[in-house]
C-alpha cells in the first residue's frame, strides 16, 4: 500500500490554507506553553492521558475562539483559562460523585513525569482536601508562582478574594501537614 | 560556571521532557486545525445546500408564475348592458338589484 495514502499532511501545508499570521501565533503559543498547560491539567485531572486530552481539547476551543480575544489580558493567560476550564470539566465528567478510592483521595497525579518525595505527596494529599477554588488558587500561586492578577484573569474572580482563598488554603494545608508530621517549605 | 543542562526542578514535581512537550504541542495544534477545517467544510456544505435550495425555490416560483392563468379583471356593465343581459337570461339579480336597475330604466312596476 502506498505510504502517502496514510501519511498525514504536513502541518505547514494545512497552515497555508488558513489565516497564516493567526495560525503562526497560535502554533507558537501552543509550543511555548504545552508543558505548563499539561502540568496544570495534570494537577487537576490527576491522570496522564486525561491531562493530554484536556490540553488538546482546550487548544481546539482556543483556536476556534482565537478572534474573540479582546486583549484585556495576556494571550497566555487567556489561553490558560481554556486549559483550566477544560481540565475542570474533564474532572467533573470523570468524577460525578464523591469518590472513596484511596488513590484518588490522595490527590497524587498519575503520570510518568511525576516524581515526588513523601513531603510533596503529603502536600498533594492536603491540597486534595481543599475546596475547588482554594485548591486552584493554591496550585497557581504555589506551584506556578503566578501573580494574583493573572490568577484573577484565569479564574474570573477578584484579587482580594483570591488572596483570602490562598491564605485559607495555606492554613488548612499546614494543619493537615502537621497532622501528618510533615512540614511544607513556607512561602511568604 | 553552571554546566547543568537538566530542566529546572518544578515545585509540583511534574517534569515534562522537551520531546513530550513538543509532541503534545504538535498534536494539540493539529487537532485545533483539523477541527477548524471540519467546521469550514461543514459551513461550505451548508452554504452550498442553502444556495441550491434558494435557486431551486426561485426557479420553481418563476415557472409557477408563468404557467398560472391570469385572472380576468372584473368587468363593469352599464345599466343598459345589464338590462340586456337580464332579458337574455345571462345574469340573475337579487330583488334589490332588480329594483335599482328598473328604476334606472324608468320602470315603476314589474
Amino acid at each position: 500500500m502506498a505510504s502517502w495514502l496514510i501519511k498525514p499532511r504536513p502541518l505547514f501545508r494545512i497552515l497555508d490554507t488558513m489565516q497564516p499570521d493567526a495560525l503562526r501565533d497560535f502554533t507558537k503559543l501552543v509550543q511555548q506553553h504545552a508543558d505548563q498547560w499539561y502540568r496544570a491539567a495534570l494537577r487537576i485531572v490527576l491522570d496522564h492521558s486525561s491531562a493530554q486530552d484536556a490540553v488538546q481539547d482546550a487548544s481546539v476551543k482556543m483556536w476556534s475562539n482565537w478572534s474573540t480575544f479582546r486583549g484585556d489580558a495576556q494571550r497566555s493567560t487567556w489561553a490558560y483559562r481554556f486549559v483550566v476550564n477544560e481540565a475542570l470539566s474533564a474532572r467533573r465528567r470523570s468524577r460525578p460523585v464523591a469518590t472513596t478510592d484511596p488513590s484518588e483521595l490522595a490527590g497524587v497525579p498519575d503520570s510518568p513525569y511525576f516524581e515526588a518525595d513523601a513531603v510533596l505527596r503529603a502536600l498533594y494529599t492536603a491540597v486534595a482536601q481543599l475546596p475547588e477554588q482554594q485548591r486552584l488558587v493554591f496550585q497557581f500561586r504555589y506551584f506556578d508562582e503566578l501573580p494574583y492578577a493573572d490568577i484573577a484573569n484565569i479564574l474570573g474572580t477578584s484579587q482580594g478574594g483570591l488572596k483570602a482563598n490562598y491564605h485559607h488554603a495555606v492554613a488548612k494545608i499546614k494543619k493537615t501537614m502537621v497532622g501528618l508530621n510533615l512540614d511544607l517549605h513556607s512561602e511568604s | 560556571m553552571n554546566l547543568n543542562t537538566a530542566p529546572p526542578k518544578r515545585r509540583d514535581g511534574i517534569h515534562v521532557p522537551d520531546d513530550f512537550a513538543a509532541e503534545l504541542a504538535e498534536r494539540a495544534t493539529r487537532a485545533a486545525v483539523a477541527s477548524s477545517l471540519r467546521r469550514l467544510r461543514l459551513r461550505k456544505i451548508l452554504w452550498t445546500a442553502a444556495a441550491t435550495a434558494a435557486v431551486f425555490a426561485g426557479v420553481l416560483l418563476t415557472i409557477r408564475t408563468e404557467t398560472t392563468p391570469s385572472v380576468a379583471p372584473a368587468t363593469e356593465l352599464t345599466s343598459d348592458e345589464a338590462w340586456t343581459a337580464l332579458e337574455q337570461g345571462d345574469i340573475t339579480l337579487t330583488d334589490d338589484e332588480l329594483l335599482e336597475l328598473a328604476e334606472l330604466h324608468g320602470i315603476t312596476t314589474l
